[in-house]
């Protein structure tokens, strides 16, 4: 009776024993991967801004198919004309020229009228229209010069975790009856969440 | 007593097993500390760089070249008109003015009175791309041009070969070029002749610009326009000198890239004279008449609208097809 006891209590002890010990493993685990916390991905900020700038590099104005930007868009046709960002202007659609290039382009116009600046602004606005997720700002920047947005927003980077910049170097196409060829320019784009 | 002891060392037992098993986690636990991302970092960096290496080589440095071959072959033309001489070697020159914006070590912009060299020889748009290059990559880029070749080979355009031995050092990795053969072509349409420019004293300036016409289908109405437009054509076996020789007064024959087009008599810097028309003829050949087999055509020599004391050479002659309206000016029939 003693020892039929004492049996069935060891089988008490023994299935306790092992939940407890089946608990302790549980934290343990438990403890040990929720040391690797979480950080903000890095990857994805630097993938779209690599996006962004590939985006416009690579493509020229005659690969988009863009309603405003593209071959025979509202911008050849209309901006240049009354009413337009900048009337009395001649817009040449060079179709031969990469995005970058034509804000290059737009850039260097600038310094002899600043209506060009609202010209690239829309034309980055027009092209970059929804690609990028609502969560995201970008800033696009040539030689130290805004172009997209309006203002530098400085207290949004300031708060963001990442901000990743994806930078190029950007030159024009050689004027064959000139030689004219502008830049080499820096072209940056900056992404952050 | 028994049991009491066989109950501690059970205790003692699920701890250690515990430990073990805890132990074991650890050691298989994947650890934070790996170099993979840091990996990433440098092999991105590195192909940032190794990308602008290659668009240096074979993009930046063309294109440049080509800028500064158009400024260079600009500059020498607005030279010669200036200094109302041809030049004495114009590979030497070319290389002089590409290079340093000098010609004879005098600043070349000073003689024509025009900023076309200014901060645009090929030694300055180098030099641009080492300050971006800096700035967007962080590299240290090094060039030196060992040398640039011109010449001809194709008659409507000038080729530009420069030698370039460059280096782009960063903190990850670095890239060294030695004798990287840069090429670049040059259209010469809408450039000034500058054998027009000389031989007139800069009073008669004219574009080159390819005739559309095809060497069958020359006629009288043709060449009429061809002397209009003051158009240029090339001829297979022909006699003319090439664009690059013009700059030289070398009228010799040019094998490969020879082209001609004929004066306007109907230009004020024109005058009567018994030689051909044809532009490599016209201020080089003596006019002596009874002597010279010139002709005249009939449809245009003529007073204006047409081209008064017009004349052509017979090998000219042959070669527009005005033979039926040919008549023999020099020596005068009996």
């Amino acid at each position: 009776m003693k020892k039929r006891c004492l049996v069935n209590r060891r089988g008490y002890f023994f299935l306790i024993d092992s939940v407890i010990a089946l608990g302790v493993l549980i934290v343990g685990v438990f403890l040990i991967f929720s040391m690797y916390t979480k950080v903000p991905s890095k990857e994805q900020s630097t993938i779209l801004s690599d996006n962004v700038m590939d985006f416009f590099a690579n493509n020229k104005i005659k690969d988009v198919n863009n309603l405003y930007a593209g071959l025979g868009g509202e911008l050849w046709a209309k901006e240049g004309q009354a009413g337009g960002l900048c009337p009395g202007k001649k817009l040449t659609q060079n179709s031969e020229n990469t995005l970058l290039q034509q804000l290059a382009e737009f850039y260097e116009k600038s310094a002899g009228n600043s209506c060009y600046l609202a010209l690239a602004r829309k034309f980055i606005v027009n092209l970059t229209k929804n690609t990028l997720p609502p969560q995201y700002a970008f800033e696009f920047w040539i030689n130290g010069q805004l172009l997209y947005p309006n203002t530098e927003q400085v207290g949004s980077k300031n708060a963001a975790q990442v901000l990743i910049p994806s930078k190029r170097i950007v030159y024009g196409n050689v004027n064959k009856e000139t030689g004219e060829m502008f830049g080499p320019y820096t072209a940056e784009v900056l992404v952050w969440q | 007593m028994a049991i009491k002891q066989l109950g501690k060392k059970g205790m003692f037992l699920t701890f250690i097993s515990i430990s073990i098993i805890a132990v074991l986690i650890i050691m298989f636990t994947p650890s934070d500390v790996n170099l993979r991302k840091d990996i990433s970092v440098v092999e991105t960096r590195a192909s940032n760089v190794n990308s602008y290496v290659l668009d240096l080589e074979d993009v930046y440095l063309a294109r440049t070249l080509e800028s500064s071959g158009i400024k260079t072959i600009i500059s020498l033309i607005s030279y010669t008109n200036k200094t109302r001489g041809f030049l004495t070697n114009f590979e030497a020159n070319f290389k002089e003015v590409i290079l340093n914006g000098t010609i004879n070590k005098v600043p070349i912009d000073s003689i024509t009175g025009q900023n076309i060299m200014k901060d645009s020889t090929y030694t300055n748009l180098t030099n641009k791309i080492v300050n971006a290059s800096k700035n967007v990559f962080n590299v240290d880029t090094t060039f030196t041009i060992n040398n640039v070749k011109v010449y001809q080979i194709r008659p409507w355009f000038v080729n530009v070969d420069a030698n370039v031995s460059f280096s782009v050092n960063s903190e990850t990795a670095s890239w060294n070029k030695e004798n990287a053969i840069i090429k670049a072509e040059i259209e010469i349409e809408n450039f000034n002749d500058p054998y027009y420019l000389v031989s007139t004293g800069g009073n008669y300036a004219n574009k080159i610009r390819k005739s559309g016409t095809r060497f069958d289908e020359w006629n009288v109405g043709k060449v009429k326009d061809f002397i209009r437009d003051g158009n240029y054509t090339r001829w297979e076996n022909g006699n003319a000198p090439s664009f690059v020789m013009r700059f030289t007064n070398d009228l010799s024959a040019s094998t490969c890239c020879g082209i001609e087009s004929i004066v306007n008599p109907n230009n004020p810097a024109i005058s009567d004279k018994d030689v051909s028309y044809a532009d490599y003829k016209y201020w080089s050949s003596t006019p002596v008449c009874p002597n010279s087999n010139l002709y005249i055509v009939n449809g245009i020599t003529g007073p204006f609208p047409l081209f008064p004391n017009f004349k052509l050479d017979l090998d000219h002659v042959v070669r527009y097809n005005l033979t039926p309206n040919a008549v023999l000016k020099c020596p005068p029939t009996p």
